[in-house]
């Protein structure tokens, strides 16, 4: 079925699609998330000899894409540069299932209110349906951390859109 | 399992259920042995049976508004970085001749995809699809050359003339897929199209659709999802329009895309 494409270049096409949902999810920005992917391209074909495994292309792109976007949002948050969500916000609402519209706003936006850390583990398993093993190998951390994490994540979730906590997420509607 | 009654205000402690043993359950990570004790537990709190639902419904939720960002364009600038990136020398060549800048600057201009999302008006598109559709019945139909990796260099030469367009398409190999024949297609602008088709041993099918067209621009990377399981990736550079069409997946899709814009873009 999958065929192991020779050239690396090709290789990470193939990843590109999900590498750049990965980035938007993360970034909550389209335009934030394709500067990260293009960042993220280049490190990679810059230091191909650093990809040990070539199974795990996909995590290590993720791996280098999240430490570019630390960088990149403490850049932003030093010189007090906050990044715009609506615009996904309403953006994937477009494409949301019927009846879904709201939900989904208010999702993205909820989202960014998110630490980094949170917001990564919430998307490397509610968007990419990856298993705690991948997820813990990934992050490079204990699965129990990963649990731990995770559990804490979705609950600050649900907490902002809930209402449980006052994210003023109430006023924007 | 213990039939003995937990106080609905129980903290969730270690030595019944913990809080991350009822994430797991809720990712299906949970070991078999574990989840009639949760379910039993759950239905003695429903505080937290109805706190865990919540937390299902929001990952569904996120899973489903994500979903769609697989099929949106990707910008031409990442898929310029592979070409280049894949050409070693040549990437540090256009470095200096100061390519690779205006590829990037095209991208940042491209960044802001909502406002290119707009289609083509060029119907070139579903032209390649029914193209497609009409290659995977008809096999043997008239006007198909049959061409083979070796006679590759020679049917492009003699198509380019008819179409009008330097032809450049890889042999795919790197993919699995093989060249299996070539013909030309009447498109609705009154040109002339070349439809390359390519098999996998898998049994799927590749074509790639060339052909002029009027705009002289370059366009961003478009992708989309077509009855059948077909994925179809398209682009447009300096008046040729490329469509990708395949029932493979979508990454396969992309590396195709990725080496087919490397081919093409080569000096």
């Amino acid at each position: 079925m999958d065929p192991n494409p020779t050239s690396f270049a090709q290789a990470i096409a193939a990843q590109l699609p999900r590498l750049r949902r990965y980035a938007t999810a993360l970034a909550g920005n389209g335009a934030v998330a394709d500067d990260l992917v293009q960042d993220c391209v280049e490190r990679a074909l810059s230091r191909e000899g650093t990809l040990r495994d070539a199974s795990r292309l996909g995590a290590w792109l993720r791996t280098i894409l999240y430490s570019i976007y630390i960088s990149a949002l403490r850049e932003r948050q030093r010189r007090g540069i906050a990044v715009a969500v609506d615009e996904l916000a309403d953006d994937l609402a477009l494409t949301a299932p019927s009846g879904d519209e709201g939900a989904v706003r208010d999702l993205v936006r909820a989202m960014a209110t998110l630490s980094p850390d949170h917001r990564q583990i919430l998307v490397l398993v509610g968007v990419e349906g990856m298993s705690y093993r991948e997820v813990a190998e990934l992050l490079d951390l204990p699965v129990g951390t990963v649990m731990s994490r995770l559990a804490r994540a979705r609950e600050r979730l649900r907490a902002v859109l809930d209402g449980d906590v006052d994210q003023g997420l109430r006023q924007v509607r | 399992m213990s039939d003995r009654e937990l106080p609905p205000e129980s903290p969730i402690s270690g030595d019944t259920i913990s809080e991350t043993e009822l994430h797991a359950w809720i990712d299906g990570e949970l070991p078999a042995e574990r989840c009639s004790a949760v379910t039993v537990y759950l239905a003695s709190h429903p505080e937290i049976a109805a706190r865990m639902r919540r937390h299902r419904q929001q990952m569904q939720l996120m899973r489903r508004a994500f979903e769609p960002l697989l099929d949106r364009p990707q910008p031409r600038g990442v898929l310029a970085l592979l070409a280049a990136g894949s050409r070693g020398v040549l990437w540090r060549r256009r470095a200096v001749t100061g390519l690779a800048a205006a590829c990037l600057a095209a991208f940042l201009l491209a960044a802001g995809w909502l406002a290119h999302r707009a289609m083509p008006g060029d119907n070139y598109v579903a032209e390649a699809v029914t193209a497609y559709r009409l290659a995977v019945i008809d096999r043997a139909a008239n006007g198909v050359w049959a061409i083979t990796p070796e006679g590759l260099p020679g049917t492009l030469e003699r198509l380019s003339r008819r179409v009008g367009v330097p032809l450049k398409v890889p042999a795919l190999a790197d993919q699995g897929f093989t060249i299996t024949s070539g013909r030309l297609v009447p498109a609705s602008s009154g040109a002339t199209a070349a439809q390359f088709i390519y098999q996998r041993g898998s049994g799927q099918q590749l074509t790639i659709y060339v052909r002029p067209t009027e705009n002289r621009g370059d366009s961003d990377v478009l992708v989309s999802r077509h009855s059948g399981g077909l994925v179809v990736c398209s682009w447009e550079d300096e008046g040729i329009a490329w469509v990708l069409v395949t029932d493979a997946s979508m990454p396969d899709l992309m590396a195709v895309a990725s080496n087919v814009y490397t081919i093409a873009a080569a000096d």
